[in-house]
């Protein structure tokens, strides 16, 4: 889950702690996000990505960890439309725009991680 | 992506410039006076070149001036920014001049406008 | 024009001698327009009246000063000087410096001064003071580059906040063991989130919009419309929308921009979340009206908007269902267009079985 605002990752925690789903690490930047896939790289099947970060922002950290590993599942997460090509153009599976509802996430992250 | 080269001898124009170009997406690479510009354009394309006027030693003027003179960068994008406004046209022979006039202190808007506006038009 | 290399300023009482003397020294002295001529250090030698006001020194002080005091920037004096040797410069902006010290801006227009075997002896132009404009140009830019700062931290943020408070509801919304008489609370702050969102996006797209260079062109109206059908769809996820057209692709067209289809959306989106029923109809029809416009009319069968609320909904006003900002932009587009657009019911007298957008656009 890479996002930087601390409160979100704190509901997105409460939001999977039970389920199917489950958050293996949390990133609170690209360059963390970078780092912390490689480190995990196995165990993730799919990674949420946030746009707007210090650092290193979601379009340079979703092409680095492509360029790390071609097969990595990407789901991008934006506030407003602008970077939706831009995403999807570095290889994001998805583009998903803030706010989503808590069904649309579930759905998006258990179609995204089938496709192999 | 366009690929843009923003020449200011201060930086932080530069680094303004830079902000606003790259969140558009754009490619941006910069130079802080008119010897590194010449330089950079000698060895790489650039679609668009952002130009401060006033610089030491060789000014925007005279880098302008080399790029519509030579074959290879002859028609390549450029927009002169100036404190000294759009007058600065004058300064310039017909065949020297920039494509479009940028006053200084100029904003996102101004600035957005006029980069994606050039680069539209020669898609 | 006089040849004299130092001119001495008119005193007050030599004006009426001069008019018979030297018409043309009444009119440099009188012009609005400041006039000067220096030598090829920068001294002073002649000035007028109103380049003498510009600096706020009286003409005699100027004939004690160099141009290396008014010019704020050497850098900009070294360059205009060394283009000044191949042409003549005009109109160009400068900061000058003021006798109180204060710094402007002036319009300047500047040239060499030659012998008559070509020789530069000096310089001369014509000056007119651009402070006012250039610093409310500034200030205008600072404000609105303010303004969008504040909107964008505010679209960001409010977005996550949003983004948290709407999964954590549904999240105890989901939840099965929850007493029934907290689903419905429930359902209400989720619906005010989703109003929220709303707004956000579309004062974030209002600016956004009102920030493009207007750039009009043909645009298909059966492709615009037909795309903000499926906008709309995505975000009634829970509603099914029946979308009725009198004409097909290729058909009608408009005058607009890719704004176009923001215009629908909006309309389809309001049709949508004010019509109780699962299945929402809603028709887009084309006509050519009296006055020889095209009339585009976007018919609903929803709860319709009653007479008061009508005015209010189309002005920029707060407050009344509904006020989530997207008739604002709707309007904004409409006038964006060269268009108009009024609100009727679609059974007279009724308002409440549903609403007909009115909106007629030139003929491109």
């Amino acid at each position: 889950m890479v996002d930087d605002d601390v409160n979100l990752q704190t509901v997105y925690q409460a939001i999977f702690s039970t389920g199917s789903i489950e958050i293996v690490a949390q990133a609170y930047n690209g360059a963390e996000a970078v780092d912390t896939y490689t480190k995990l790289n196995e165990k993730i099947d799919v990674v949420l990505m946030d746009q707007r970060m210090p650092v290193m922002d979601g379009v340079t950290a979703t092409k680095k960890i492509l360029e790390a590993d071609k097969n990595a599942r990407i789901i991008f997460l934006s506030a407003d439309e602008s970077c939706k090509d831009l995403a999807l153009a570095s290889g994001a599976k998805l583009v998903l725009t803030k706010p989503i509802r808590l069904e649309e996430l579930i759905d998006a992250i258990e179609k995204i991680s089938e496709t192999r | 992506m366009p690929n843009i080269l923003v020449v200011d001898d201060e930086k932080d124009i530069q680094n303004l410039a830079k902000v606003i170009l790259e969140a558009e997406s754009y490619e941006v690479s910069t130079a802080s006076n008119g010897e590194e510009a010449l330089a950079l354009i000698e060895k790489n394309h650039f679609d668009l070149i952002l130009l401060d006027v006033v610089m030491q030693h060789t000014d925007g003027l005279e880098v302008c001036r080399k790029i519509r003179r030579t074959k290879r960068t002859k028609n390549t994008l450029v927009i002169m920014f100036s404190g000294l406004g759009k007058g600065v046209d004058t300064m310039l022979d017909e065949n020297e001049k920039a494509d479009d006039y940028l006053e200084k202190p100029f904003d996102r808007k101004s600035l957005l406008e006029k980069v994606n506006a050039l680069l539209k038009k020669n898609r | 024009m006089s040849t004299n290399k130092k001119e001495k300023p008119l005193k007050k009482d030599e004006n009426t001698h001069s008019e018979s003397e030297d018409p043309y020294k009444t009119l440099i002295n009188n012009m609005l327009d400041g006039v000067f001529q220096t030598d090829l250090e920068g001294n002073y030698t002649l000035v007028n009246k109103s380049y003498a006001e510009i600096y706020g020194y009286e003409p005699e002080e100027m004939y004690q000063l160099n141009t290396n005091y008014t010019w704020v920037s050497q850098d900009e004096k070294e360059l205009v000087f060394k283009e000044l040797r191949k042409r003549d410069i005009k109109n160009i902006l400068k900061r000058y410096r003021r006798k109180d010290g204060s710094i402007g801006w002036l319009a300047l227009s500047i040239r060499t001064k030659s012998d008559l075997d070509g020789k530069p002896i000096g310089f001369e132009g014509v000056a007119r003071d651009a402070t006012e404009r250039k610093t409310a140009e500034i200030a205008q830019k600072e404000a609105s580059e303010r303004a969008e700062f504040l909107i964008d931290i505010m679209v960001h943020d409010l977005n996550n906040i949003n983004q948290g408070m709407m999964l954590t509801l549904e999240l105890v919304a989901r939840d099965p063991d929850l007493p029934l008489k907290h689903k419905k609370p429930i359902e209400l702050a989720i619906a005010q989130l989703q109003r929220s969102t709303e707004l956000i996006r579309n004062a974030k797209r209002l600016q956004t919009v009102i920030e493009q260079t207007i750039k009009l062109d043909r645009k298909d109206v059966f492709n615009e419309v037909t795309k903000a059908a499926e906008l709309t769809r995505s975000v009634f996820l829970k509603k099914k929308l029946e979308l009725k057209t009198n004409f097909g692709r290729g058909e009608t067209y408009l005058v607009a921009d890719e704004f176009l289809t923001d215009l629908f959306f909006n309309l389809f989106h309001n049709s949508m979340k004010f019509d109780k029923n699962r299945l929402v109809k809603i028709e887009v029809n084309t006509d050519i009206s009296d006055n020889n416009r095209i009339k585009i009319t976007v018919t609903d069968y929803g709860s319709g908007i009653p007479d008061d609320e009508k005015m209010r909904v189309l002005l920029r006003k707060r407050g009344g269902k509904g006020s989530g900002m997207g008739l604002t932009l709707v309007k904004y587009l409409v006038e964006r267009y060269n268009g108009t657009i009024s609100l009727q019911d679609r059974v007279q007298g009724h308002f409440n079985h549903g609403t007909i957008v009115v909106m007629t656009f030139p003929r491109g």
